[in-house]
């Protein structure tokens, strides 16, 4: 699996960096990490010309020096951890730009949970999240669980779910749960209905899945039981729709990994 | 660890006997529960005196929480206070470690705040309950208190356990004690850990960044999960109010403590007299 | 006190703040101290020398507090073991004594509780080598 990472040098992007680490000791990987130094960030002057490629390459030098520390101290050994790259720009061109380069299979980016400022609702309307088509682990917290959570409702595609997180986490030893969000007696029921189906696929990809647990219709008592699981698997709506689903990824205090609809 | 338990005759210091015989079933803690002789009852027989009867009642309690004979603490046959100078009076309950129950007949803010002095313990435990508005005839002790000793301070508001101990980050001073204090209390109620940081205008500043990073490495270090989340200062009444309603709330406060600025003596006096979580005031 | 009457003691806690703290207080009261962050170390260092007072942290990497104390009280019969531990549980608590130590103290504890816990033990000591 081919992973970008964006890291700054600051505490989230420690927590990424050693969440993303963690996993690659068990699915073979090779990591990325990506900074972009934002123009007039530090001190340089601006400038055209054979003035300004001077200084994006002393820039550039400064900012590769600096995350290349920050990477050594925070992380003694990461299997897989390519060079960083650094490019000078603004954050969400350059990452794009990146990303089109279709060399990647995973975008890893750190987002500390917050109380009332800049939800996951602003992270998923973000330009960034509207133009790329790459699943994307985010990553809020360090956890040592040993189960992955699948969060779905009555609309999930659950083979498609499965055939995507197996393509990249196929080596991952951990125990996978299936979670059902329903909101009503009227959607369990249309679930129950689509659970022979369900299990189906569980059969397809050697799954020893016996039952999907319920989740309560609680958005936060949902999302406080999935935190025992070192990440929870979600595929949404690009379009930012609220929906039960991202309300609870929105709850989570764990890591997602996430796929689009 | 040391622990001094204020005690009256009211409901809540009941729940804090129970609170503190768990925790000492666990630490084996040297401890002294602290009552008061009321005004009207100073000149009969301390033996006599309600406050005497209720703790009295509170010891049997704590004793009932041993139910085989490893225990530290050597409950006495004869429940009765005797005379330690003409205004304390003590029933020792003491054993491998210390368990001293003492009525005073002084002013109780300023006996307690003297005690704390004296004994230096890691921790004051006191109850209070929302529906008797934590007034200790009439006074508010458990928020005066709070405010005025140099220890960490639990308010009990009744038994039950948190599932989550949100802990507010003081920015430039987490003392060794306080993480210890945290980590007896999160052991002891199977509880998650959350810390948080607090931002302003939305940005976090590097010292809040470092020392949550420092925590978090702390207990990474003793492979304990925690969570970390934000709050940017703007909203954190808000957040304290939604959290007080089931988690534990533990607020560093010691006299670096910046949260001394954002969170007002009456927002800290509101968390112990109005919401229903137990506060925990780390210093 | 003399050199060859100083008590030894034996601190061992993962967390290098605690032992640097206790080191540096009770030196200053006359007691010979060595402390160790890993229990793997200490118990190496217990194989070789003995020392009058252990005083060990219970939850750590590797051997943990309980197995450390259990083999150096098996060495050692005479050793006096102070349990000190952040993450105390009735279990924990049960168990040491079981195991013959002669304290156990839970953090957060203030010097003065410890020095408290080494006078018995100091006493105790004293007390045997009179007798013997």
């Amino acid at each position: 699996m081919n992973v970008l990472i964006y890291l700054d040098d600051n505490l989230i992007s420690s927590i990424s960096l050693r969440y993303i680490c963690a996993q690659a000791r068990f699915v073979p990987m090779s990591i990325r990490p990506f900074h972009v130094e934002v123009r007039g960030q530090r001190h340089y002057p601006f400038g055209v010309g054979w003035v300004r490629r001077t200084w994006e390459n002393t820039v550039k030098e400064t900012s590769r020096e600096f995350i290349e520390n920050f990477i050594k101290t925070e992380i003694h050994s990461c299997p897989g951890l390519l060079t960083a790259k650094i490019v000078v720009g603004d954050t969400e061109t350059e990452l794009l730009k990146e990303i089109k380069t279709g060399k990647y299979d995973l975008f890893v980016i750190g987002m500390l949970r917050s109380f009332g400022f800049y939800s996951f609702y602003d992270f998923l309307n973000g330009s960034l999240i509207k133009q790329i088509k790459l699943p994307i682990l985010l990553v809020r917290n360090i956890t040592h669980y040993k189960s992955v959570y699948f969060l779905i409702d009555r609309y999930t595609d659950v083979h498609a779910m499965l055939q995507n997180y197996f393509s990249l986490y196929k080596d991952l030893p951990y125990n996978i749960f299936f979670c059902h969000y329903a909101y009503n007696d009227q959607e369990t029921n249309e679930f129950k209905n689509k659970l022979i189906k369900i299990k189906d696929c569980f059969k397809d990809f050697e799954l020893d899945i016996s039952k999907v647990i319920q989740l309560p219709t609680s958005v936060e008592e949902s999302a406080h039981l999935l935190r025992t699981g070192d990440m929870v698997v979600a595929s949404i709506e690009k379009n930012g729709a609220k929906t039960a689903i991202t309300d609870i990824l929105a709850n989570i205090p764990n890591s997602c990994l996430i796929f689009w609809k | 660890m040391k622990i001094l338990v204020i005690v009256d005759e009211n409901p809540y210091s009941m729940y804090v006997i129970k609170e503190i015989s768990r925790i000492s079933l666990n630490t084996w803690s040297d401890i002294t529960i602290m009552g008061f002789i009321d005004e009207n009852e100073k000149h009969r027989d301390v033996n006599s005196t309600s406050i005497a009867q209720a703790m009295v009642e509170y010891l049997q309690i704590f004793s009932s929480s041993y139910n085989d004979s490893f225990c530290p603490y050597t409950f006495p046959k004869e429940m009765h206070f005797s005379s330690l100078d003409k205004n304390h009076f003590l029933l020792s309950a003491s054993g491998k470690k210390k368990l001293n129950l003492v009525i005073s007949k002084n002013e109780p803010v300023a006996s307690i705040v003297n005690k704390v002095q004296q004994e230096r313990p890691s921790l004051l435990a006191i109850g209070c309950d929302k529906s008797y508005n934590c007034q200790w005839k009439n006074k508010k002790v458990p928020s005066t208190v709070a405010q005025k000793v140099s220890c960490s301070v639990l308010v009990v508001k009744e038994t039950k356990n948190p599932e989550t101990i949100v802990c507010c980050l003081d920015n430039n001073h987490i003392t060794q004690t306080s993480l210890e204090l945290i980590n007896q209390l999160a052991t002891l109620y199977k509880a998650d850990l959350k810390i948080v940081g607090i931002a302003e205008n939305n940005l976090m500043r590097d010292r809040v960044e470092n020392t949550m990073k420092e925590i978090m490495l702390y207990y990474l270090n003793q492979d304990i999960p925690i969570w970390l989340e934000v709050v940017d200062k703007s909203i954190l009444s808000s957040f304290l109010n939604q959290v007080a309603q089931k988690d534990m709330v533990a607020l560093w406060l010691g006299k670096q403590s910046f949260l001394e600025k954002f969170i007002s003596k009456e927002k800290i006096n509101h968390l112990i007299n109005d919401t229903p979580s137990t506060v925990l005031l780390l210093r | 006190m003399a050199n060859q009457d100083k008590i030894k003691i034996l601190i061992l806690d993962d967390e290098p703040i605690v032992t640097k703290r206790l080191k540096s207080s009770l030196e200053k009261i006359g007691y010979e101290v060595e402390t160790f962050n890993r229990s793997i170390d200490a118990l190496e260092r217990c194989r070789k020398h003995r020392f009058d007072i252990v005083i060990t942290d219970l939850k750590m990497e590797g051997i943990d507090g309980i197995e450390f104390l259990t083999e150096v009280k098996e060495l050692y019969p005479d050793t006096e073991v102070i349990v000190i531990t952040g993450f105390a549980t009735m279990d924990t608590a049960k168990e040491s004594f079981k195991r013959g130590v002669l304290d156990f103290l839970a953090k957060p504890f203030r010097i003065s509780e410890l020095k408290e816990v080494l006078h018995k033990a100091t006493e105790k000591i004293k007390a045997k080598k009179q007798g013997k």
